[in-house]
């Protein structure tokens, strides 16, 4: 339980190191920097799936986002080279609506903070050398597999609010007693796949594989994902194609010249 | 029946391929008769006795109802009826008059089709969404297609700005959808339409309640953002008035429809239980309405006048939806009906206007000139704009010149205002006789009151276009061309000829197809009181299913 709870504390820290970068990167005039700022926040989040026991989701976060976007997106701020004399202005534009963005930020977090429940943590009763040397066995011990972390990792999808205290955890548990029977009574629509119940049951028969990738790479993750995007996801595999169709499509004709078509 | 779409897009969006060998006027009949076939084919497999409150497929993600099937017909019927026109009308003058300019009006329109299948699949599964991931994706494939449509005739900087605007606007309130729907799922770990309903309904006592409704809230500013409510209305006279108008006829009708036939089917799990959405609501309508009525009053631009009229629309939409009992669920039903037949209508009639402004450019571009001296420094030329209707002078002089269409022009704005015997009227009636039945008196009276100020500027608008007389701007039109002997000649010949007799002859250059549609419209706004069964009856056994579910 302990452990846990450490290992919340460095995704929390992980989660105020995100939120620094994600403003660093649409306050910084240089688009460079602010194209590595949002590197660092991609890496940030990567890293934050990876602990929370989503490491299948994660990779592929840090392959995607980190491997292809911005590293693209990088290569063409550099390719068409902007004027930086422009960029500084705006920066003095920003500045001046900064009380404004401060004054929203406020409002917005005390709305947050008091319509989420749990939202500050309280740190009290941590002891701080506790809290490193458990935070980075535990992290270790995650990203080894070792843990006993690692076979919440499905269930995380739904425990995932949990995350921040988990004092509440009976209670909670009481909260989703109804929820539960609310799985059982949709079922019959197929609504919710059953995938988080055979997860629940295959999770402890795993093999521990002691070898890095494999732990990295679990199986049971890559299985549920892939079942779950092509059995019950399908309808929506299906319309986030043509999502994607349509964002092919839109740099095609919007760079392509009319003037040719005519002809 | 989105299977059958699916496969019809991949034929389409194949086709441009061979962009050469096949001639853009059949790529957009293609699209219409697509839309039509599949139109049918939603209606041929609506079986009412299976579906009766509705049947989930797709493990859920989609639920097919009445007011789905009703409302995906609808829809496709629409949008075919939009992709019809230009299409025809190319065709028809490149036959008449073989000139070169006219070849050279809708080279933006190729990929019209080939966009608005793209917006009509993700409207469809916008309105048979069951799920937040289906709503979020759905909504997404709609106002991606949206920006790329109002983008699309990329070699003007207004349009650019247009599509750039609706882009930041529209990934905002996607942003802040999507924010909902991760407090929704924080708060209750479902996404599901009907287990959040069910969610809602079981638990007396929730820690999450405060999260929940912001949750919801969240959500439904997204949506209002996308439609252009009041407070959150800002982009939408400026992406109208500065796209074409053939796109801005589809960006009025289509995306306002299927948000609000979503809205239309989670209302009853948007305001369960709690009183505070049920507020934020009527505060949107109430602003809807003032701003809409207030904000048409001084506008010179039409296409911003109506959107401002749009939002007053708007206004009462939301207070049906409010309500939420059967009788408003049966007015906004009718009020959206009837909305988007009216709004169609203007917009085709605007076109119509502005192909027959075409055949006198000068005119066109000698009143767009004067008016907007601050815009000539972009990049305007002559074919961009002389097509479009822009500014209300420009409709000076248009009863003498084409009184038939001018006369439906100033129907649909009598039905806007909700003048009696018009179809606008009864929708009005009906949605202030739903409010008044709930004990909405101070909603009503401002509701009444901010249409009779609309009704001020689309009577202007029917001044204009019927009262001021030609012979000003000719003056005008005189000063502006006395120095170049060319267009001074072109000029004179045009006088001399009597320019509305040119326009009575030019009546052949709109096309059958549009001329009927417009027809068809007008008619229906105008006989609708002579039988009003056929649609109210429609209306109501929508809404009873509505409210059964």
């Amino acid at each position: 339980m302990n452990t846990i709870n450490s290992l919340n504390i460095v995704l929390e820290i992980i989660t105020i190191i995100s939120v620094i970068a994600a403003l660093a990167t649409i306050t910084s005039t240089n688009p460079i920097i602010a194209i590595i700022f949002l590197i660092t926040l991609f890496l940030n989040i990567a890293v934050y799936l990876i602990l929370s026991g989503l490491n299948f989701i994660g990779l592929s976060y840090l392959l995607v986002y980190i491997g292809a976007i911005t590293v693209l997106v990088l290569f063409i701020v550099m390719m068409i080279a902007p004027d930086l004399s422009n960029t500084v202005e705006t920066g003095t534009n920003y500045s001046k609506l900064l009380p404004s963005a401060a004054i929203i930020a406020c409002l917005a977090l005390s709305l947050f903070s008091i319509v989420v429940p749990s939202f500050v943590v309280d740190l009290s009763h941590f002891e701080l050398y506790d809290l490193v040397i458990k935070s980075f066995s535990n992290i270790i011990n995650s990203i080894w597999g070792v843990n006993s972390f690692s076979n919440s990792t499905l269930i995380g999808f739904i425990n995932k609010n949990n995350i921040y205290d988990l004092s509440n955890l009976p209670s909670y548990l009481d909260l989703w007693v109804p929820t539960d029977e609310l799985l059982s009574l949709t079922n019959k629509y197929n609504s919710l796949p059953s995938l988080a119940g055979s997860a629940m049951g295959n999770g402890e028969s795993i093999i521990q594989n002691t070898t890095p990738s494999a732990l990295l790479y679990n199986n049971l993750q890559i299985q549920s994902v892939g079942s779950s995007i092509y059995g019950s996801y399908s309808i929506i595999l299906i319309l986030s194609s043509f999502l994607l169709l349509i964002a092919l499509v839109t740099p095609i004709i919007l760079t392509r010249n009319n003037q040719e078509s005519r002809s | 029946m989105i299977s059958l779409l699916l496969i019809s897009l991949i034929l389409v969006s194949i086709v441009p391929l061979h962009k050469n060998t096949i001639f853009n006027l059949a790529l957009s009949r293609i699209v219409s008769i697509i839309l039509i076939f599949s139109s049918f084919l939603i209606m041929n497999i609506y079986y009412i006795d299976r579906i009766y409150s509705g049947v989930h497929i797709f493990y859920g993600y989609i639920s097919i109802n009445s007011i789905n099937q009703v409302f995906q017909f609808f829809l496709l019927l629409i949008g075919a009826l939009i992709s019809v026109p230009g299409s025809v009308l190319q065709n028809n003058k490149l036959i008449q008059t073989s000139n070169l300019i006219f070849q050279n009006v809708h080279p933006y329109l190729n990929n019209y089709g080939l966009i608005i299948l793209f917006n009509l699949i993700g409207a469809c599964a916008l309105i048979t969404a069951n799920d937040m991931l289906t709503l979020y994706i759905a909504i997404e494939t709609q106002s991606f297609s949206l920006y790329l449509l109002s983008t699309l005739k990329n070699d003007s900087i207004r349009s650019a700005t247009a599509g750039l605007k609706y882009f930041l606007i529209g990934s905002l309130a996607s942003i802040i959808i999507l924010l909902g729907i991760a407090l929704l799922y924080y708060a209750s770990g479902l996404t599901n339409f009907e287990n959040l309903a069910l969610y809602f309904n079981i638990t007396d006592f929730n820690p999450y309640y405060s999260t929940l409704i912001l949750s919801i809230g969240f959500i439904l500013i997204g949506l209002l953002i996308k439609v252009g409510a009041a407070p959150l209305h800002q982009w939408t006279p400026d992406v109208y008035s500065l796209v074409p108008t053939a796109v801005t006829t589809w960006l009025v009708v289509l995306p306002k429809l299927s948000i609000f036939v979503l809205l239309l089917q989670i209302i009853e799990l948007i305001l369960l239980g709690s009183i505070t959405i049920q507020n934020l609501l009527i505060i949107i309508s109430i602003l809807s309405l003032i701003i809409g009525a207030i904000g048409g009053l001084y506008q010179v631009n039409i296409k911003r006048l109506l959107a401002y009229s749009s939002i007053n629309n708007l206004g009462f939409l939301i207070i049906a939806l409010t309500i939420s009992n059967k009788v408003s669920l049966e007015a906004f039903t009718f009020y959206l009906t009837q909305y988007t037949f009216t709004t169609l209508n203007i917009f085709l009639i605007l076109i119509a206007f502005g192909y027959l402004a075409y055949l006198y450019p000068i005119k066109n571009n000698r009143m767009f000139i004067t008016q907007t001296k601050e815009l000539s420094n972009s990049n305007l030329n002559v074919g961009d704009q002389t097509q479009d209707i822009n500014f209300i002078n420009q409709l000076t002089g248009l009863f003498k010149n084409n009184p038939i269409l001018t006369i439906s022009f100033i129907i649909c704005l009598f039905s806007f205002a909700g003048v009696p015997p018009l179809m606008g009227f009864f929708a009005k009636q009906q949605v202030l006789l739903a409010s008044l039945s709930v004990g909405f008196i101070f909603l009503s009276l401002i509701a009444i009151n901010t249409s009779v100020i609309a009704a001020f500027y689309y009577l202007k608008l029917i001044q204009v276009s019927s009262f001021i007389n030609n012979d000003l701007s000719l003056n005008l039109q005189k000063k502006f061309f006395k120095n170049t002997d060319k267009l001074a000649d072109t000029l004179s010949k045009g006088v001399g000829q009597g320019i509305s007799k040119n326009f009575f002859n030019s009546n052949s250059n709109i096309s059958h197809v549009h001329s009927y549609l417009i027809s068809i419209l007008t008619c229906t706004i105008l006989l609708y009181a002579i039988k009003p069964t056929l649609l109210l009856n429609l209306t109501s056994i929508l809404a009873f299913y509505a409210f059964s579910i």
